[in-house]
Formats: C-alpha cells, structure tokens, sequence
C-alpha cells in the first residue's frame, strides 16, 4: 500500500512537471569536474565523449571531444580556449583488444598579434579571414597508427594538417555578429575523406546538476525523496554553458579493422571502441618573475573519458584521479565499483519508499550481467560469443543503420531505438535518465516497472530531456553554436 | 609480466635500445626497471609510450661507468608540437640497477642534445633576413622551421624592402620570459636548451631571431623586436 501511494505521488509529479514548465528552462554536463585533481585544471578536462554513426552520411562515423566543463561566455577578456600545453587525445580500438589501434593527436598554439592590448579583438572579426582576432589559435593534428612497439615496430604518425584556425568564441553583436558565418574557416578537410574543426561550441550535455548533486535528487519525484521537498521541473545545470569540441567525421572504412564499412552486426570487427584523454608533460616549473610556466618529461595523461558519468559516479573519490591517469586496458582493477554500483546502493536510502533490500540489484559480476553486458559491448548488438574484453570504451557497432538522434529517441537503447547509447552515443541522447535507470536495474526486469511496486523505471529521471542551447545539427560540426557572452543571463 | 634481466648495466641498456631500435614494446618493456614498471603500470601503458616516439635510427655505447651508461643516439630529425625537437644526435645517459639476478634499466634516460655550431646559427639567420629584406618569401619560408612564426615582430613587415647590411650580433641561447613563453608551450621547456637567439641588423631595422636545430642545419623558429 505504501508503494502504491509512492506511485501516485510519482505519477502525479511527473504529470504536474510535464504541465508545468519543460521545455522553457535550459539545460548543462557528463565528466564535468568529476575527479579532485582535473576539478582544478579546467582546460584539460574531459567532459564528454560521443561516437555515432552518421545518418546523413552512413559511411562516415563522427567524433565529438568535449574539454572545458561549465564554461562561462562572458569570460572576457581571456576567454577559454584549449590549453596550449595539453596534448589532446582520440583513441580508438578496431580490433577489441583495448589497446590504441588509431590515435588522433591534437595540439593547440596560441598566437596574439598585438601584446600590447588587452582586447581580445580590436574590431569586429572579420568571418573570413579571422582579421581583427587579436588572440588567436591554431592547431596541428596528426594520426598515429599502432604497432605494438613505436613507429620501428610497425606503427606509422601522419600529420594531418597543421595550423588550423579555430574560430573566435561567440564574443558578442559586435564582435561576432551572425557566428555560424565563423564556422566554415575553421572545418578542414583531411586527407582520406575525413573533417576536422576544433572550437567553441554550446555545451550539449543536459543534465540537472543542481538537483541530482544534492543528495540525489531528481525533482520530478521529489516528494519521495528521504528528505521531500516540492516537486519541480528539471534544470538543465549547464544551461546557457559553453564547452570546447574537437569534431571529426571520418570515413568508416578508415576506422575499422577491415578498412570496409561493416554489414555484419554479430561481429567484432564491426564495433570501434573509443576514449578521449588529455595528457600534460610530467614536470612544470613556475617562474618567479612571471613568465609563463616551463613543462618538460614524457606527457602523463590527466583526464579520460569512454562511457558517459562512468568516472562521475562510479568511481569512488580516492580512486578518481588514478582511474583519469590509467588505460581502459588495465579498468579490471575498477571493475568492484563499477559492477557495485554506489548509486544503486543509495536508492533505498534516498528513496525509501520505492526501493528496499529485495527490489535493488545486488552488486557483483554475477548479479550485474546487465554492467557486463554494457562494458563488453554486448548493449552494442554484439552476443555473447562475441563479447569483447570489458572495459570503459565508448563503443559503437557500425554494421547498426543509423538513426538520427533527436529529443523523442532520447532514450536510445531503452525505447528500442539501437542507433544510440549505448552503442555509441548521439548529441541528443539522454544519457543521465538511461544510465540511471539502468543502475536501478531496468536491463534485469522484463516489465519496466520497479519489482514490488507499481513505479515504472522510466519515472526515474531527471526531468532535462535535452539541451537548452542552439539545436544540434545534421551538418559539420554537428554542436550547436555557442552561447554569446553578450547573451549570458545576469543570473549566470 | 617477467622481467629478464641482463648480465650487466652495459648490456641492458644495449639490450633495451636494440629492443627500441627493433620496436619490440614487450621485449623492451621486460627489461624496465622497478621504478619503470611503476610509471608504466602495464604492457598497454608503455606501448602507448612508444607509439608515435621518434625511433632510433641507430646508436652506438659510448661508454659505461658503474651503473651509468653514456649512448649515442641518431633520429630522424624533426621539429613538432607532438615530440618536440627530435635531433639528429643526442647523448642518451641511461642507469640501470641490479635486481632479479641481473640488471635492469630506468624507463627513460636523460639526454643531451648534440646540435649544430652556434656561428651557423648567426649564418642561417643572416640568409633568411637577406631573403626578407629581398621580398623573397618563398625563399625565406624554406629557411623556417614553422609556417607561422612564433613571437609577434612588429618590425618584420617593414623589412622588406629596408636599405642597409644585413649584420648579426653574438648568438645566445633561448631565455625564459615572455618572448619564449610560445615556444615553451609547444615544445616544452627543452627549447631553452636547443634554440639559440640572433640579433639582426638591417639598416634601422633590429629584429631577434629565434633559431631551431633541423638535423645539421639551422632554421628559423621565431622573431621579435
């Protein structure tokens, strides 16, 4: 009886948050800040990862690397920008191994024409030539292919293209009226096929940071929360928040083991794996007298991302920056947390009056072939027979047609959709309210209703549904124009 | 993962090259190190080490003392934002400890670049402001290193053209500060050791010209007034 009144009360929330207000509030981020020590180094700082197949373009998968969480468009006069020391990375896995069979490498240069102003243009930018740009950045990207032992031991490094501009951030009227016209000087082609663009981008992560960082709270069922407070609609916590992306689309054919595009889905050979990662020189020295900081030593990678919220709110917070310095190889020492997940064990805390001992998944390998399955690329439209090693790799099978992302297939996999996460992940796809009710166990249930209770999984939600900014798009770069800093709400 | 130790400090570290030289990441990685296997926690991490390093074309032990042992090392050179300066020579200082019965070697060695003579420096620079002076861009662009010119050289637009000798002042290494701070963020603070600064003359005109070692050659890197 308690949990049928639970149920009514989530109903109703739903109900009420559905007439209330969706849709005229923004929305915000995946990895943002997730580990103490990237937290506090911003510019390397990996927030989201997304691999899809393109649905306009079925033989091209695209590449989506955001860095630089919960960024601010009014940042004048030194506005974000990639970090000139960081080695920014795209990995990739065609043969399911877990190691780097492909490697794009990216590294970003700042040039200032004129020191001796503190503006970050003198003008309106001109959208052809960048003129008036006084802070610019350009930067070069090149391709490793592995061997196993370095480029003597049967691995090759291409440079792509070097001095890419990428475009001013969306400043403001004056500065950068009509910003999609900066767009184009800043995609180049790659050889083989492929685009590249590197920039400032409107953050597309959606998520109601504020709500589920307070004690796990989702606010359209906030009445049954432990500590109940009104219900509400969702807000997206990176509303009106900017991100920095490295974009690519690549030819399927140049990414998968086979150099064809795959037809086969049961198959290994059809899925690529993918991790992003920044890495910084191992040593940095301050200068006393003000000039800039003097790094040396073999770069050490600092931030990591595959699937979505993994190191967020799996990983514990004494293992957060060691999980961000390790390879998806070596994620078996991870796999208690992961397969254990804290999340799940706080639902009977946090929501007393749905969840209790007998309807919360236990944690363990064997209780959780759900996790197995999502971390060994069986959620991907592999079997079991074909199970790849588990570890923390976006993966997406690209013998699945593609399905344009777009709000109403938000839930991907869950709404029997297989052309989005977790075999991949799209722009849109809602990854906060699929992950969460995969942690509460909606892959062990047949029916899609909480065990015991009358609670469907899917009231399970954070109310964010989709971003708040410029609409994603079908057309490179995909990421919807960033938000002008003249534009930024005083409320932030 | 089982290491297999060498017989002495000389012959690991020979042992090692050879395994690097032959992109061998499991041989090479059997021979590292307590401490290595600690910054390399697994095959994966090395291998990701190796990849996209400059390869050994060729080396040569030059000596060994005790636990050290002095190699010297040739590349393919090459200047990017991704390895920094590979030169085409430099002096590898490899230890090696004793452990499992035998020795084996430190994940990394210091080095000690063996670059061209400085007065080749103020020559090569001397060439390509002559071919700025002479409007000749094409030409002083092969003299460069980069495309895009790091510093910013107000002066350097008005040089074309300019009257006067081309006259340049005593070679001095890189210094820390805001005229270097560019190049230290895209190739690391190695720069401050390998990349040597050319006062040019051109009539009125004074120009730094910031130099790079290319193989055996000098390169232009950077200008600023």
């Amino acid at each position: 009886m308690k949990n049928r009144k639970a149920v009514g009360a989530l109903l109703c929330a739903t109900a009420i948050g559905g007439l209330v207000s969706y849709g005229s509030t923004p929305a915000a981020a995946s990895s943002h800040r997730e580990a103490p020590l990237i937290s506090q180094d911003p510019v390397a700082d990996n927030t989201d990862l997304y691999l899809y197949r393109d649905a306009v373009d079925p033989a091209k998968v695209n590449i989506v690397a955001n860095f630089i969480g919960l960024e601010q468009p009014a940042a004048g006069p030194n506005f974000a920008k990639f970090g000139d020391d960081v080695m920014y990375e795209i990995h990739l896995d065609n043969n399911g191994d877990v190691k780097d069979d492909i490697t794009y490498q990216f590294r970003f240069r700042t040039i200032v024409a004129n020191p001796g102003t503190f503006l970050y243009n003198t003008n309106t930018i001109n959208p052809s030539t960048y003129a008036n740009q006084n802070v610019q950045q350009v930067y070069t990207v090149r391709k490793i292919v592995a061997g196993g032992g370095g480029l003597n031991g049967g691995g090759s490094a291409t440079t792509l293209a070097t001095d890419v501009p990428t475009p001013p951030v969306n400043v403001g009227p004056r500065s950068t009226p009509n910003y999609q016209s900066y767009v184009a000087r800043s995609v180049r082609s790659l050889p083989g096929g492929g685009k590249v663009f590197a920039g400032q981008r409107n953050d597309p992560f959606f998520v109601d940071l504020g709500s589920v960082f307070d004690l796990l709270g989702l606010r359209p069922i906030n009445t049954a929360h432990v500590a109940p407070l009104p219900t509400a609609p969702g807000r997206d916590g990176l509303a009106g928040k900017n991100v920095h992306s490295i974009v690519m689309q690549l030819p399927i054919s140049e990414v998968t083991s086979s150099k064809t595009v795959p037809t086969v889905v049961d198959s290994k050979a059809s899925v690529v794996g993918a991790y992003a990662s920044t890495s910084r020189q191992s040593t940095r020295v301050l200068s006393s007298v003000g000039a800039a900081p003097q790094n040396s030593g073999s770069y050490v990678q600092v931030s990591r991302l595959g699937i979505p919220l993994v190191n967020e709110v799996l990983i514990p917070l004494g293992s957060k920056d060691k999980w961000n310095a390790s390879l998806p190889a070596d994620d078996a020492q991870f796999f208690g947390p992961i397969l254990d997940p804290e999340p799940t064990r706080l639902l009977p805390v946090v929501y007393p009056s749905v969840f209790n001992a007998s309807n919360t998944p236990k944690g363990g390998a064997a209780n959780r072939p759900d996790l197995i399955k999502l971390l060994t690329g069986q959620l991907a439209g592999l079997s079991a027979g074909n199970a790849l090693p588990p570890a923390d790799l976006l993966r997406v099978n690209l013998a699945v047609a593609p399905v344009q992302g777009t709000v109403s297939n938000r839930m991907a996999a869950l709404a029997g959709d297989p052309g989005g996460f977790p075999n991949g992940r799209r722009l849109t796809d809602d990854v906060v309210d699929i992950e969460l009710q995969v942690l509460a166990g909606i892959l062990l249930d047949d029916n899609g209703v909480i065990n015991g209770t009358e609670v469907p999984y899917s009231a399970l939600s954070d109310g964010v549904n989709a971003d708040d900014g410029p609409a994603q798009s079908t057309t490179f770069p995909f990421v919807g124009n960033p938000f002008a800093g003249y534009d930024q709400p005083a409320s932030g | 993962m089982a290491s297999t130790p060498q017989p002495s400090a000389k012959a690991a570290v020979g042992r090692m090259l050879e395994l690097l030289e032959a992109g061998d990441g499991e041989g090479s990685y059997r021979l590292l190190d307590e401490a290595g296997r600690r910054s390399y926690a697994s095959l994966a991490a090395w291998e990701r080490r190796l990849e996209g390093s400059a390869p050994i074309a060729d080396f040569e032990i030059e000596r060994a003392e005790g636990d050290r042992v002095v190699v010297l090392v040739s590349h393919e050179p090459a200047l990017d934002p991704f390895q920094g300066l590979v030169p085409a020579r430099e002096r590898q200082t490899w230890s090696a400890v004793e452990a499992a019965g035998g020795w084996l070697v430190a994940a990394q060695p210091t080095t000690e670049f063996l670059l061209p003579a400085d007065d080749e420096a103020a020559s090569a620079a001397i060439a390509w402001a002559r071919d700025v002076q002479g409007c000749r861009e094409a030409a002083a662009r092969k003299r460069q290193a980069v495309e895009i010119l790091f510093n910013a050289s107000t002066s350097l637009p008005t040089v074309c053209g300019v009257r006067g000798d081309v006259v340049a002042g005593p070679v001095a290494n890189l210094e820390a500060g805001p005229v270097s701070a560019d190049l230290v963020a895209q190739y690391s603070s190695d720069a401050l050791s390998w990349a040597r600064v050319v006062p040019i003359t051109i009539g009125d005109v004074r120009l730094a010209v910031t130099m790079a070692p290319i193989g055996d050659s000098w390169e232009v890197v950077g200008v600023s007034d």
